[in-house]
């Protein structure tokens, strides 16, 4: 899974998160590592379809959390893609 | 290497720096940055430019692309002159088929003479032509692509249809230097003269009577290629054709994507 938006939804389903955290975070669990332009296009993207905000910033660090309309696609991404890892687990098993 | 990301990041659209642009260097002054990075940056702004961009402005911006780079690589390509001389010969008897026929065989004959491997070998000697390729490319290559696209031979035609003695065709060179082009051609139109005179010599030219020149040898004032402008036409069109498929192919991704989630 490397589609920049699922990274970052994924990330944010856990706590609030400015940029660099995000980053490191994304490169922590998912073992990539995310360009600055990749990171802000897929929050500008994020923002824009309503599945993120951005909270209170203490500083220039704009922190972002996810929406619940962003929690439910993140959901529905997650499920179809566990159908997908399912289904290739069993034929992987009977090969 | 901050720096450069940081230029890069002002391709984005002014609305996006306007929304992002704070912070987006607060993140720049926590991470380390390299080449990937830059790229990285460039590549989200100009995505982000275009899909920002209306139909209109992105076949604008893509058209001219497409002209200003089909005229440049028109600029670095090495300019071809042509030189074209037109020559006639004329049968003593009457219009038959027998004497175009006759015509016909003779050209042929005098053609295969002219472009022989030997013939070509000197006119390559003589005028030193193409220096620069002859220590890399072998000698038969060479008299070969000569034969197939610098040297041209072929009949003019009639207009009136008519079905009389004459038979005009025209001998054209093309090559890089235009003063070069022109001595080659006067040469050509110089063999076949002299071709047809030891023909005649030989009895061996049956009712074929005179070879004259027409027109000789003309000066190239002009490159045949490349033409800027129909370069740029070129680069415009596939300018064009290309920011439609990509205008298209970002919406329809777009529109994939926000497909509500079941």
């Amino acid at each position: 899974m490397t589609d920049p938006t699922l990274l970052v939804l994924a990330s944010l389903a856990d706590g609030d998160k400015h940029g660099y955290a995000m980053m490191a975070d994304i490169q922590l669990f998912a073992g990539v590592r995310l360009g600055p332009g990749t990171l802000y296009g897929a929050i500008a993207r994020l923002e824009e379809r309503g599945w993120i905000r951005p909270v209170a910033a203490e500083d220039r660090r704009q922190p972002y959390t996810i929406t619940a309309l962003g929690r439910r696609h993140l959901e529905a991404q997650v499920s179809s893609l566990n159908a997908v890892v399912k289904a290739a687990q069993r034929r992987l098993k009977h090969a | 290497m901050k720096h450069w990301v940081r230029l890069a990041s002002h391709f984005y659209p002014a609305s996006w720096r306007r929304r992002y642009a704070v912070e987006f260097d607060a993140l720049l002054d926590e991470v380390d940055t390299g080449w990937r990075d830059v790229f990285d940056t460039l590549r989200g702004a100009l995505t982000m430019q275009f899909t920002s961009w209306n139909l209109k402005t992105v076949l604008l911006a893509s058209g001219v692309t497409g002209a200003a780079i089909a005229a440049a690589v028109a600029f670095g390509i090495p300019s071809q002159y042509q030189s074209t001389s037109v020559m006639q010969i004329t049968t003593a008897g009457p219009a038959h088929a027998d004497a175009q026929s006759e015509v016909n065989k003779h050209m042929n004959q005098m053609e295969q003479e002219i472009l022989s491997r030997t013939s070509l070998a000197r006119l390559i000697a003589k005028f030193g032509l193409y220096k620069g390729r002859r220590g890399k490319v072998p000698i038969e290559d060479i008299i070969q692509d000569m034969r197939n696209h610098q040297i041209t031979i072929k009949p003019v035609k009639d207009r009136d249809n008519r079905q009389d003695l004459q038979r005009a065709f025209t001998i054209s060179y093309t090559g890089a230097d235009p003063i070069l082009a022109q001595a080659v051609t006067r040469e050509l139109v110089t063999k076949f003269i002299e071709q047809n005179v030891a023909a005649q010599r030989g009895g061996g030219v049956g009712m074929v009577e005179h070879l004259e020149v027409l027109d000789p040898a003309s000066q190239p004032m002009q490159p045949i290629y490349p033409l800027p402008g129909r370069f740029a036409f070129a680069g415009l069109c596939a300018g064009l054709l290309a920011g439609l498929t990509v205008a298209f192919a970002s919406r329809w991704r777009i529109s994939i994507v926000r497909r509500p989630a079941h």
